[in-house]
């Protein structure tokens, strides 16, 4: 059954409109809501949470009506998990009372405290902690078991793993999913992090400026971007003008030579979209190979290096990822190709904000 | 009526506010509007020619002189004594240690009245100007002392590291980064300093220094002499307003804020080496002026006195009705703090604040003038409230309302709103959340507020004075009726009691500077 359908919701704070229509439709797994903040993905995930109350649009939730017509059931009737950021424990109760906080009186002494801290791969001896005593990790961990205890359909986690560091966000990430597709919910998991997203769901769904760009599978994402605004703002692709001709509609002319398409385009001028690692940087040898650039930084990370480099005859900024052995210096001259076929767009569609 | 902000609900703010939750806020601001306005009308009431020549009377510019120096020299010794105390018992290795925190905090425990009856019936070289200064910055340089040491506490110790790093010493970084850090601190202190200052009566009478409340309170007792006592009352209030400008204005300027997050670390302690024992030697004297020179002659007192007269009948009745009258008012106090806090944390808007802020004008009125306000108010216009316990207890609520809100409000901010979310999600109604969530969390902290203004009612002397019905006697009015008749024995035993009914309240605000929950 379709654990989520969310159908043209709309919303404004004041007269500022934060959700455009907005439709979702997730089946089962991890979803990841992405985009930057201010786009409305918070706003989208309190209202199928039954926090704030949409002005136009329909709401479902594992085939019942949430929101329809003007109807809403309140949050507590909706049995839609939620996990807030930072967790939010009940600071004056200790983990098992947390976990059992959704569950009735009677199901509380039951074993369901111990299954939930297993799901969550907590050791049971963590039952009688109270929150101040938690690593942030474990609050998360915690903040899940407490949401998925009552057995909900549907799980809501609003970037939960924002106020982790580095190494043990991934590993929580990683746990909390699992647990997750574990206990049979769906999951709406809110980010700003592209890594988080790609890494940790079954599918992304783009949002900027209150509705969705794309919705699709990580891999489609990134390789198939649906606009250009997409593509710049997964793996933070450059575009670069070019052009087709009439002969060869999968490749186009551009001041990094001629580069192969995606897919076929009509004739005429394209945005082609260039990732990092497509960018290829030889030394100044070769006058056969791309277009000449003068190197401005190095960024270097031990297994690789990113080097942002200007296109002399252009001005366009590009970034090539370059293996750490192949560095050149900064203020020199090199030149640059792009390597594997790269998406490109019609010029008139639409430029990113 | 709604209040929103004009942004859209920012985050951790919530919708619109009901309409009896604003009905409740504004009539609990209204009542603390009384005082502000009762000076306000009666400035405008009275013919300004009888006025101005009341005013400019020699006794009145001397009242203003004395009021004045006392002011300036009062606030600038508890400010000396508050901060040194601070910076050595948080920052440096004193003998002692953190030892010395209770005993810093514990003179806020002896009413500065009791201070100065203990500081009379000892010697009346207090009797003067050095010595009224000497013993109101006694009593009230813990107002100074308590926030410096949290300011202290959490300011980031990396700031001196860094200072250290750049060659300055510990005496050059404490002038230069220290001590700008924690001035918005130091200035709070100072400003409740000057508002004490202003509205201590009962000490000052002791000690045979005139300044504008005791004439207040002379005129309207001696000679019921109403217009007198209020114009002076309005000199008063402007004294109070132009403390509190100066302070915004000192303040204003200031930006505190903690760059980078991370846990904060206690900070290095400076090592005090040979001046080690003249530090505590320092602290010592302190302790000894402030502490015990009041408990001794208190203890000396009781034992002359408890052979003569003491009626211990009288005395079980004035505190029955001291501990009646201080829990009532502070339930009541934390009641109506409520509205104005939940207000405040949970719905911020325009309309929030200036509920929140009016409620905060009560604490720049000395009590002798919310006092006068609710007598002339009562006899104009209710005259059944006149000499009546709900009146006292009004006044009380009235007066201690800011030091409710401010509990209640931190407390609130406990229980964020996430929570209520989180709760809702789990399928609790409402009140059910409220039950669950919201009260376990908030309940230490209204109980917290109910024994800080419990504490402040039992202590209060002035509105006391003006407002308790004929026959009724707390402990303050009893200690009073023997102090100022110089019956220093027979006040002793009302006086005792006072201090052990305080120490509840001085030992919680010790513990809460210390940043351990209430």
């Amino acid at each position: 059954m379709t654990a989520l359908r969310v159908d043209g919701v709309s919303l404004s704070y004041g007269d500022r409109p934060v959700l455009r229509g907005v439709d979702l439709t997730v089946e089962s797994g991890v979803t990841a809501v992405l985009g930057s903040s201010g786009c409305g993905k918070t706003t989208l995930l309190r209202v199928v949470a039954g926090f704030l109350k949409p002005a136009a649009g329909t709401v479902t939730v594992a085939g019942t009506a949430m929101v329809s017509r003007g109807r809403t059931v309140p949050p507590r009737r909706r049995g839609i998990g939620y996990v807030p950021q930072e967790g939010a424990l009940f600071p004056h109760l200790d983990v098992a009372a947390n976990i059992g906080f959704g569950l009735l009186r009677s199901e509380r002494r039951g074993s369901v405290v111990a299954e939930m801290l297993e799901l969550v791969e907590l050791p049971a001896d963590l039952a009688h902690r109270h929150p101040h005593q938690l690593s942030g990790g474990q609050q998360q961990r915690v903040a899940l078991a407490r949401a998925l205890a009552p057995r909900p359909a549907l799980v809501l986690l609003d970037e939960p793993f924002s106020s982790l560091d580095a190494g043990l966000r991934e590993e929580t990430g990683r746990a909390v999913t699992r647990a997750v597709r574990a206990s049979g919910a769906a999951g709406i998991l809110v980010t700003h992090d592209q890594g988080e997203a790609l890494s940790l769901a079954d599918q992304v769904a783009v949002m900027d400026g209150g509705r969705f760009r794309q919705v699709a599978t990580p891999a489609e994402v990134y390789l198939s971007p649906a606009d250009p605004v997409v593509a710049s703002f997964i793996g933070h692709a450059t575009l670069v003008g070019g052009v087709v001709t009439a002969g060869a509609p999968g490749s186009a002319t551009s001041p990094l030579g001629v580069v192969a398409l995606r897919d076929h385009h009509a004739p005429g001028a394209v945005r082609i979209a260039v990732r990092s690692e497509q960018v290829q940087l030889v030394s100044d040898d070769d006058p056969a190979h791309g277009a000449r650039v003068r190197v401005l930084d190095v960024s270097f990370f031990g297994h690789d290096a990113t080097v942002r480099v200007r296109v002399e005859e252009t001005g366009d900024l590009l970034t090539a990822r370059t293996p750490s052995g192949t560095i050149p210096e900064v203020g020199s001259i090199a030149r640059a190709r792009v390597v594997g076929p790269a998406v490109a767009f019609a010029p008139d569609d639409q430029t990113p904000s | 009526m709604a209040v929103r902000s004009p942004a859209g609900p920012p985050p951790g703010a919530r919708g619109t506010a009901s309409v009896p939750l604003l009905v409740a806020g504004l009539v609990v601001a209204a009542a603390c509007l009384v005082p502000l306005g009762y000076v306000v009308w009666s400035a405008t009431d009275q013919p300004p020619g009888e006025a101005v020549d009341f005013l400019v009377r020699p006794r009145i510019g001397e009242l203003l002189w004395n009021t004045t120096r006392l002011l300036v020299a009062g606030t600038l010794l508890s400010v000396a004594l508050g901060v040194g105390a601070a910076w050595l018992v948080e920052r440096t290795d004193v003998p002692g240690g953190r030892l010395w925190h209770g005993v810093m905090c514990a003179p806020l425990a002896v009413p500065a009245f009791v201070n100065g009856y203990a500081w009379v019936s000892t010697t009346h070289a207090v009797q003067s100007f050095p010595g009224a200064v000497l013993v109101m910055s006694l009593s009230y340089y813990p107002l100074v002392y308590l926030p410096t040491v949290a300011a202290l506490r959490r300011l980031d110790p990396s700031l001196e590291e860094v200072a250290a790093s750049l060659g300055h010493g510990p005496w050059t970084s404490f002038l230069r980064i220290v001590l700008p850090a924690i001035s918005p601190a130091v200035l709070g202190g100072a400003l409740l300093v000057g508002l004490h200052l202003l509205a201590e009566y009962g000490a000052l009478q002791l000690l045979n220094y005139p300044t504008l409340t005791t004439a207040i309170l002379q005129q309207y007792a001696s000679a019921f002499n109403g217009p007198a006592a209020t114009l002076l009352a309005g000199v008063l209030v402007v004294f109070c307003l132009l403390l509190l400008g100066l302070e915004l204005a000192l303040r204003g300027r200031r930006r505190r804020s903690r760059v980078g997050g991370g846990a904060s670390r206690a900070a290095t302690q400076v090592q005090l080496g040979r001046r080690a024992p003249a530090a505590a030697a320092g602290l010592g004297v302190l302790a000894l002026l402030a502490l015990a020179v009041p408990l001794v002659s208190l203890g000396r007192w009781l034992l002359r006195g408890a052979s003569t007269s003491l009626d211990l009948g009288a005395l079980a009745t004035a505190a029955g009705t001291t501990v009646g009258l201080a829990v009532v008012g502070g339930a009541i106090a934390t009641v109506a703090a409520l509205p104005v806090a939940w207000l405040a944390v949970r719905h911020r808007g325009w309309l929030s604040t200036v509920i929140e802020r009016f409620t905060y004008t009560a604490s720049a009125m000395p009590g002798i003038v919310v006092g006068l306000a609710l007598v002339t108010v009562s006899i104009r216009s209710v005259p059944a409230l006149y000499q009546t316990v709900v009146l006292l207890l009004l006044g009380y609520v009235v007066l201690f309302l800011p030091r409710a809100v401010v509990s209640v409000r931190s407390t609130l901010e406990l229980a964020p709103p996430v929570l209520d979310d989180v709760a809702r999600s789990l399928g609790c109604s409402g009140p059910q959340a409220t039950v669950r969530v919201t009260l376990p969390l908030v309940a230490p902290g209204l109980a917290a507020s109910v024994a800080l203004v419990s504490l402040a009612v039992s202590t209060e002397l002035t509105a006391t004075l003006l407002l308790s019905p004929t026959g009724t006697t707390t402990l303050a009015t009893g200690f009073w009726q023997d102090a100022s008749a110089v019956a220093y024995g027979a006040a002793a035993p009302y006086a005792l009691t006072l201090v052990v009914l305080s120490v509840p309240a001085t030992w919680l605000l010790g513990r809460m500077t210390l940043g351990r929950s209430a």
